[in-house]
This record gives structure tokens, C-alpha cells and sequence, in this order.
């Protein structure tokens, strides 16, 4: 199809569809991107464009970035040493174990086994985040603790990916000392910049942020480092700001999420071949339990040093092991920089999505900590009230309003 | 016989006529009522935040049919608490009815064809099958 606004629109017919289906099923929409990227990659023939690079490559230096904003810093200074030794655990062992058996048992070459390390050393803070929100542990010790191991894990992940493949020259050190520079006066200037333009029409602080992931990630590319780097190093560096700038985040995705990441996880899912998941069946699966087993190398002892009961320890184990969003960037940089095949590809983005469903039905099924029940009762919006008179009012009087989507809840 | 009585609030007609049965109810038996909403979070989520505007999105979408649930709990001179809470909504109703004490759940039916169950499958029959308490489904038009 060469009329630019008819694929534009085809594309983003798919990520409707996409969405309404995430909107009725509850699954996250990222997840159905990818799934309707798959179908339409291999059923109708869809194939990706520059501008579609442009876009989906955006999207994912800007989700990078929401993440690393997504740190709570004093959450992350008050367990350090806790949190830090278990997210540096749950990156290498997966790291090492995965590159070990990619590299000497299935026989890849080492910048593919590289990347496959570094697609399945990752945590996904968000499906972490989901299920304690759910059990109500984001609010016990044990909650802040792992959430803040899983920044961690996700900073080892970014970190081996923009070191392992950039060239050490010039190039790298201009970006390293920039980046140093900038980075350090992020905080500052960020908060001096909204102060002063912030909350105008013309989105100048957006603008600006825009400008500082498109500079560091451009001087990135050129030392060979990934842009994906110093987008989570500055989300990092603003974190504090945008937990109080809730609107500004808000404004950040929804852009985000209404035109940059649909084009990145339906491309992620476009490149996926189905024949090729089919050939992978084996190493899939061993993947996936190589994954889970070196997270439980890693994590399950450190759980037990810093005195986790069994279950609490089991659980956060089977939390750290799922991974969607670095997981999928490591895998679509490896293939697009023509470090893995595409059969390569496929096996490891399969990994990675099973390693977000996997590992999370297991844990809230088997190990739910039976802390989580007692916090079941703690709701988002609790009121209490007593009635003042007894005046009847028949039921059809009332007037409920439907505002929002479809019917959430009871059928 | 029933002193607590959970009723399901999601903002819909089956919703409604579920709250003037529990609230028949609990006049009937000077029980007290919690109405409770299921704010369904992303499977899998992919950003801390996704997870965050859900939990906005469906706090504000309850907000308001828990009020009216209240007002109309108040004139009739029934007790009543409301809640938003996060979770799968059979698993997560089951579980809060548990952890209050409540005795009885009451919630609407939606009549779901065979296909649509199958699909989204249906948290009344969900919630009959593990609450350790009676439900009571209120179907009809």
C-alpha cells in the first residue's frame, strides 16, 4: 500500500482494535499490540515503513524514559542495600546463565547471546506493580522493597545494552561526559524550566524534554550505544519532579500511548514469525525455565539473608522473573542492528512474553503471602455513612450515569 | 439471619436493580451494607503508570454510581459503606466479602450469551463458586 495516510490509518485501525480488545478483556494493551502485531505481520502481510521506525523507535526511548520516571527515589534510598543487591542479582544470573546457553549449548554467536542475556536478565516494575496493587502489598516494606529491586535489574539491563555493542572511541567518550553534564543539571534545570515556561499552550516543557531525549540519544547512537540508555538515565534524573508534576506525566502519556507505542509493540509483533515460534518450541521453553531458575539463583537466597519468610521469598522471586518492555526493546535492538536473525528474534520475544504471563499466574496462584490477605480489605476510596432520615425512594428514581466506557465489574 | 450484605456495584442497570434487593434486604433484616466496586487492573501491564491511570479511570468512573448508591441506601435508612477496590472482580468481591464479615452477596446478572461467557466469562458464576457466603443473583429486565 503506498497511500501514506490509508497504511497510516490501517496502522492505527490496529492499534484501535488492539485497544478495544485490552479494554474488554483487561489485558494490557501492550500486550494485545504485540499479539495483533503478530497476527497482522504474519496473516496479512504487513510490513513496516521508515516512518513507522521513526514513530515506533520514539516510542520506545519515550516509554524508557516514563519508567525511569516512574522511580520513587526515596524508595529507593531507604532499602538500598536490600534492593540493590537483589535487582544486581536478578540481572546477572539470568544475564550469565542465558548468555551461557546460548552461547555454548544452542551455539549462537556472542553478540546474539549477549543480547539474548540481556532480553531475559529483565523485570517488568509494571506487571510487579499490578499484582501488589491488587494484593495491596505496594504498601507493606516487602512491596517498596522489590519494586525498588526490579529499577534496579531494569537499570542493569539498560546499562549492559548501551555498553556491550557501543564503540569505544571518541564518540563514546563525548557521550559519556555530556551525558554526565547534562544529566547532572537535569534536576535543576528541570524545575528552573517549568517554573519559568511550564503549563503554557505551546507545551514548552515537553518540548524540552523531547530535545534532551532526542540529543543524548542521538550522541548515544553515535558511539553505537542505545538511545533507550540515557532516556532511563533521565527519566532517573527527573523521577523526583514527576511525582509531583502528575499532570505533566499525564500529558506525556498520552501521547505516549495514543501514537508512539502502539507503532513499537505492533512492530515488535510484526517481526515475530509464527513458523519460527514453531521451530523454537523447544528452546522456548528452556529459555523460559533457564530464566526463571537463575531469577530463583539470584533472588531466592538474598530473600532469605534479608529474612523474606519462605513464601514472601518464593513470591517475590516469581515476580522478578517476568519482563516485557526491556525485554522486547533488547530483542528489537538486537534485530534491527542485525545481531540476532529473526528467528533469534521470535524465540526471544515469545520468551519474553511468556515470561510476563508465566511466572505471575504462578506466584498469585501458589505464593500469594499471606500478608496480602489481611491488607485485602484496604480499598482505593473507603466511606463510611449512617443514615440521617427515612424518606422511600423507588429504585427507578435513581439516576445512575454511565460516563465511562464499557461496564466494569459484576455480570 | 444476614448482617452485613455486600452488594456489587459496577454503574449499571443490573447493578441497580441488585442494590434495591440488597437494600430491601437490609431493611428487612437490620443488616448493614457495603457496595463494593472491582477497579480491574491491565493484565500484564507494561508501565507503572498504565497501572496508575486504571486505577484513576475506574475511581472516578465508581465514584459516582457509589453515590448514588449511598444517597439511596440513606433515604432508606440502610448503613452503608462504599469501597473501590482494585483486583479481579469475582476474586477481589469473594475476598473483601471475606475479610468484612459479610454474609450475603448480592449482584446483578448481565444474561451473557453462551459465546460472550465463554469469552469473558461470567463473574457472578464465578463468584457463586468460591464465596464461602450465599450470593444471590438478581437477574431479569
Amino acid at each position: 500500500m503506498t497511500n501514506l495516510w490509508l497504511t497510516a490509518s490501517l496502522w492505527m485501525g490496529l492499534a484501535l482494535v488492539s485497544g478495544l480488545l485490552a479494554s474488554w478483556t483487561g489485558i494490557s494493551i501492550s500486550l494485545l499490540e504485540i499479539f495483533i502485531g503478530v497476527l497482522a505481520g504474519n496473516l496479512l502481510g504487513l510490513h513496516t515503513a521508515p516512518w513507522v521506525d521513526y514513530l515506533a523507535g520514539f516510542g520506545s526511548i519515550l516509554l524508557t524514559f516514563l519508567a525511569g520516571a516512574e522511580v520513587d527515589p526515596v524508595v529507593l534510598r531507604t532499602k538500598f542495600k536490600e534492593s540493590f543487591s537483589i535487582g544486581l542479582a536478578a540481572f546477572l544470573l539470568p544475564f550469565a546463565g542465558v548468555y551461557l546457553f546460548t552461547r555454548y549449548v544452542v551455539g549462537w554467536s556472542v553478540p546474539a547471546a549477549q543480547i539474548g542475556g540481556i532480553a531475559l536478565s529483565t523485570t517488568s516494575v509494571a506487571v510487579v506493580y499490578a499484582v501488589m496493587v491488587e494484593t495491596g502489598l505496594n504498601e507493606t516494606e516487602l512491596g517498596k522493597l522489590l519494586l525498588a529491586a526490579c529499577f534496579v535489574n531494569d537499570l542493569g539491563t539498560v546499562v549492559a545494552l548501551g555498553v556491550l555493542f557501543a564503540d569505544f572511541n571518541a564518540w563514546l567518550l563525548l557521550f559519556v561526559a555530556v551525558s554526565a553534564f547534562v544529566l547532572s543539571l537535569t534536576p535543576w534545570l528541570t524545575r528552573w524550566f517549568f517554573r519559568k515556561y511550564g503549563n503554557r499552550v505551546g507545551q514548552l516543557e515537553v518540548k524540552y524534554l523531547f530535545f534532551l531525549l532526542f540529543f543524548l540519544g542521538g550522541l548515544a547512537s553515535q558511539a553505537k550505544s542505545e538511545a533507550v540508555l540515557p532516556a532511563y538515565l533521565l527519566g532517573l534524573a527527573v523521577a523526583g519532579f514527576f511525582l509531583k508534576e502528575r499532570d505533566l506525566l499525564h500529558r506525556m502519556r498520552a501521547m505516549a500511548f495514543a501514537l508512539l507505542t502502539p507503532f513499537y509493540f505492533l512492530k515488535a509483533g510484526l517481526l515475530v514469525s509464527l513458523p519460527a515460534v514453531w521451530a523454537s518450541l523447544g528452546f522456548i521453553a528452556l529459555a523460559l525455565l533457564l530464566k526463571v531458575f537463575t531469577k530463583f539463583l539470584g533472588v531466592w537466597p538474598l530473600t532469605r539473608v534479608f529474612r523474606f519468610d519462605p513464601r514472601e521469598g518464593m513470591y517475590s522471586t516469581l515476580l522478578m522473573s517476568t519482563g516485557l518492555t526491556f525485554g522486547t526493546i533488547s530483542a528489537l535492538f538486537g534485530l534491527t542492528h542485525g545481531i540476532v536473525t529473526r528467528l533469534q528474534y521470535t524465540a526471544l520475544v515469545t520468551v519474553v512474553i511468556l515470561s510476563a504471563v508465566v511466572p505471575t499466574i504462578v506466584a498469585q496462584r501458589f505464593f500469594l503471602p499471606l500478608a496480602a490477605f489481611g491488607n485485602r480489605g484496604a480499598e482505593l476510596s473507603p466511606t463510611a455513612v449512617r443514615p440521617e432520615g427515612k424518606k422511600r425512594v423507588k429504585a427507578d428514581e435513581l439516576a445512575f450515569e454511565v460516563k465511562l466506557g464499557n461496564e466494569k465489574g459484576d455480570d | 439471619m444476614f448482617e452485613r450484605i455486600l452488594v456489587a456495584i459496577d454503574g449499571s442497570e443490573h447493578a441497580r436493580r441488585a442494590l434495591t434487593v440488597a437494600v430491601d434486604l437490609a431493611q428487612k433484616y437490620g443488616a448493614s451494607l457495603c457496595a463494593v466496586s472491582v477497579a480491574h487492573l491491565p493484565e500484564f501491564s507494561d508501565l507503572r503508570d498504565e497501572v496508575n491511570g486504571a486505577l484513576e479511570d475506574a475511581t472516578k468512573f465508581f465514584s459516582r454510581a457509589l453515590e448514588e448508591a449511598k444517597g439511596f441506601a440513606q433515604e432508606e435508612g440502610v448503613e452503608i459503606e462504599t469501597s473501590v477496590i482494585p483486583g479481579h472482580p469475582a476474586d477481589a468481591l469473594v475476598r473483601f466479602a471475606e475479610a468484612r464479615g459479610c454474609d450475603l452477596i448480592v449482584m446483578g446478572a448481565r444474561g451473557l450469551s453462551t459465546i460472550q461467557r465463554y469469552l469473558m466469562g461470567s463473574v457472578s458464576e464465578a463468584t457463586v463458586r468460591h464465596a464461602h457466603c450465599p450470593v444471590l443473583v438478581v437477574k431479569g429486565k
